[in-house]
């Protein structure tokens, strides 16, 4: 009976040891959400116009939004290649915000962590170029969650719902990506990861595939 | 915790219950499947698990006892995309590499009915065994936790044989059991697993 017992708390130690996400590599961290307006009719798209740099997301030590901080560090030319590369796909024109598109991308970076309470936190968006003072905003929702720092947000944002009483864009779609860009050294990245995940978001979208 | 001491009381009063009739305690080894909704949540076989069975006998036939266990249930879901619902109802695509975990922790009551006969020493026997079961279900998103824990109702009928050796004080104790829990979050409905165990038991 004794050697009994002994067996079995020797075989309750075995949950302590149960493998967790231990084994789990660098690249399985990354993780990308996308969500859109639902109702949108995306096929009726057919411009765009892509920012020609990445908002910076970062806050002050007293916990304020640093507001229009753009760059264009190399990680974010291959960003914003990858997400031309995605739209081209998808059977969008490229054309200047002057040629009135139908949609704006809007790309993002954290640089600080942000805490939220979904996988995407309620959140507005700087100044769009072209359009001195607009932003648009995206309500949170979902599971608990941090932003980390080193996140990718990318938004499809209706340039013709534009609201001049409020300043602000509807946004039609949006993915948050995040697990492979490190604030502490920008050009610490793999560069197909990187292409990757962005091509991810896209690709789960199937929906944003236009007709015009 | 309430529960889980009611539960231990219960088992304490079974044991002085049936002392005057001998009994038998057996440590099994126990490997699971899960079926149903469950198995949408994890499909592989699990070689992980073990109880320990004890029995008091009522009647030649009959006995009652507890049982105390463990059945781990893991699977590692390659990257894909799933499609989910937010708290808020919005819909959302999320593709990640996602690790499913479910822990069961059985704390039963049970009762079971021998098949005797005078021919053979070998004794078939059923059984139903009542009581909780901790569900720990974890699912996690790259490395973010989506997580349900509580202790609930569940059963399990079951059936095996007893086999003893030379000696007839033990022997070999071979089970299959059907488990339902009535636990149920996202894609699993009900906790629904058969376990078949292999151990030894010993008289007493």
């Amino acid at each position: 009976m004794k050697k009994i017992l002994t067996l079995f708390f020797i075989s309750s130690m075995f949950w302590g040891c149960s493998p967790k996400i231990d084994d789990i590599s660098v690249e399985d961290l990354d993780i990308t959400v996308t969500t859109h307006e639902e109702g949108t009719d995306f096929s009726s798209l057919g411009t765009y116009a892509l920012a020609d740099s990445v908002y910076i997301i970062a806050y002050d030590d007293d916990g304020n939004l640093i507001e229009d901080t753009f760059a264009l560090e190399n990680v974010d030319v291959i960003i914003i290649d990858q997400v031309r590369d995605e739209m081209t796909k998808l059977g969008y024109t490229e054309v200047d915000t002057s040629a009135n598109p139908s949609v704006g991308i809007y790309i993002s970076r954290v640089t600080n962590s942000v805490s939220g309470t979904g996988f995407v936190p309620g959140w507005c968006g700087g100044g769009w170029w072209g359009y001195p003072g607009y932003g648009w905003c995206y309500p949170g929702y979902g599971y608990s969650y941090e932003y980390k720092t080193g996140s990718l947000l990318v938004d499809m944002i209706d340039l013709q719902s534009r609201d001049d009483e409020n300043n602000s864009f509807q946004v039609l779609w949006h993915m948050t990506s995040n697990g492979y860009i490190t604030s502490d050294n920008i050009n610490a990245f793999s560069e197909p990861r990187v292409r990757a995940n962005v091509s991810r978001g896209f690709e789960q979208s199937s929906y944003l595939q236009t007709t015009n | 915790m309430k529960k889980l001491g009611i539960l231990s009381l219960l088992l304490i009063s079974l044991v002085s219950f049936g002392q005057e009739g001998g009994g038998l305690v057996s440590f099994n080894y126990s490997a699971g499947m899960t079926v149903g909704s469950s198995r949408e949540f994890i499909k592989p076989v699990s070689g992980r698990g073990f109880n320990l069975d004890v029995r008091f006998n009522v009647t030649e036939q009959l006995s009652i006892g507890g049982l105390i266990g463990w059945n781990y249930f893991h699977e590692r879901k390659e990257r894909d995309s799933y499609q989910i619902t937010t708290t808020t109802g919005q819909t959302a695509d999320v593709n990640a590499v996602q690790t499913r975990y479910l822990n069961m922790l059985p704390l039963m009551f049970q009762g079971q009915y021998r098949f005797v006969s005078g021919g053979s020493n070998i004794e078939p026997y059923i059984g139903l065994a009542l009581g909780g079961y901790r569900v720990d279900y974890e699912k996690y998103w790259a490395d973010i936790l989506d997580e349900k824990e509580q202790w609930q109702f569940g059963l399990s009928p079951h059936a095996g044989v007893l086999i003893p050796f030379a000696s007839e004080l033990s022997g070999i104790n071979l089970q299959v059991k059907y488990n339902w829990i009535n636990f149920s979050y996202n894609e699993v409905k009900s906790v629904m697993y058969f376990d078949a165990n292999a151990g030894i038991y010993f008289m007493f």
